[in-house]
């Protein structure tokens, strides 16, 4: 799976956000400084990552809260954006946006780890409980082939999280 | 990320803690803002992070990880001084940890406090004003009666 760039994480983060579902320039904009204040944090990243700082500029309609949109903007744009997100310098509005990419950027290796940690945990609970595979695969009607490999030799591509969830909650019931 | 996907992130948490931290307690973790308002089922707009105003000191170390914080603690002013007495549970976890969220009007009044366009945007919202119907909420039906407007 190709990793989340802070680019992609961005794009489709304003669109989610727009109350129009769009990455127009204008319509955000305009959004942003009316009634979706929300936008304006992922927006002038978005403008910066994307190198449309001037393009956003001349997008932003005038307005009660225009001068403040542009301000925020002429900020951000003298300052190496990356590196400060990075080090955790940039106001919160932003460092926000930045940790949530983070986040989703770790999913897949977080849920990975934790499927091993549930592994660790069904190991341990089988032992004091006198649980065995059989029992489990029997009465949740999975596969055994597929419960044995990620059970016996931590074969973690052969059962969902889903699966491994409900063979975590039978055992830690049982 | 919508009511699914910040069910799913909690679920989570609450699987890691159950498989790391071996004790018998159970902990707990009250989600407000607009996590809390989509969690409640009153606004389904975007949001990434998770606001949480309280959450087990054996916990806390997790939150990030899950994109949750506990930031907006700092703000617990804003909230009725009895807000845990009206606490709604969540139907996830319950492995190891208990979520709740703060109630309807207890997060309205929290951002009805708060200076933020952000937090009046969701106030507003006709979701929020129509959820009062049949309630004995003073605070949603004052603002029906004087058809609160944002400007």
């Amino acid at each position: 799976m190709r990793e989340l760039t802070f680019r992609g994480f961005l794009s489709s983060y304003i669109k989610q956000l727009s109350v129009n579902d769009t990455v127009d320039l204008q319509t955000l904009a305009r959004e942003a400084i009316t009634d979706n204040p929300r936008l304006k944090a992922p927006l002038l990243l978005y403008a910066v990552e994307y190198e449309k700082i001037h393009l956003l500029k001349e997008k932003i309609p005038k307005g009660e809260n225009a001068a403040e949109l542009i301000h925020m903007l002429d900020a951000l744009s003298e300052q190496n954006v990356r590196d400060e997100l990075e080090n955790g310098k940039l106001p919160e509005e932003y460092q926000k946006v930045w940790n949530s990419y983070l986040v989703r950027k770790n999913a897949p290796k977080r849920d990975g780890d934790l499927k091993d940690k549930m592994r660790d945990k069904i190991l341990a609970l089988q032992q004091q409980k006198n649980c065995t595979n059989y029992r489990i695969y029997t009465d949740l009607k999975l596969n055994p082939g597929n419960v044995n490999s990620w059970l016996k030799n931590g074969n973690s591509a052969k059962v969902s999280f889903k699966t491994a969830e409900k063979i975590l909650d039978y055992v830690a019931g049982y | 990320m919508d009511y699914d996907s910040i069910l799913d992130r909690l679920d989570k948490m609450d699987v890691e803690a159950f498989t790391t931290l071996d004790t018998p307690d159970m902990y707990k973790m009250i989600v407000v803002g607009g996590s809390g308002l989509i969690l409640l089922g009153t606004i389904s707009r975007a949001t990434q992070d998770i606001d949480a105003i309280d959450a087990s000191p054996e916990i806390q170390h997790l939150l990030a990880k899950y994109d949750a914080n506990l930031r907006v603690s700092t703000y617990i002013n804003n909230f009725p001084y009895n807000f845990e007495d009206r606490l709604v549970l969540l139907p996830v976890g319950g492995r190891k940890i208990l979520f709740y969220t703060a109630s309807l009007e207890d997060i309205v009044v929290a951002k009805l406090y708060s200076a933020r366009d952000t937090d009046r945007q969701d106030v507003i919202s006709e979701s929020v004003l129509k959820k009062s119907t049949g309630r004995n909420c003073g605070i949603l039906l004052w603002m029906k009666m004087r058809r609160w407007q944002v400007r």
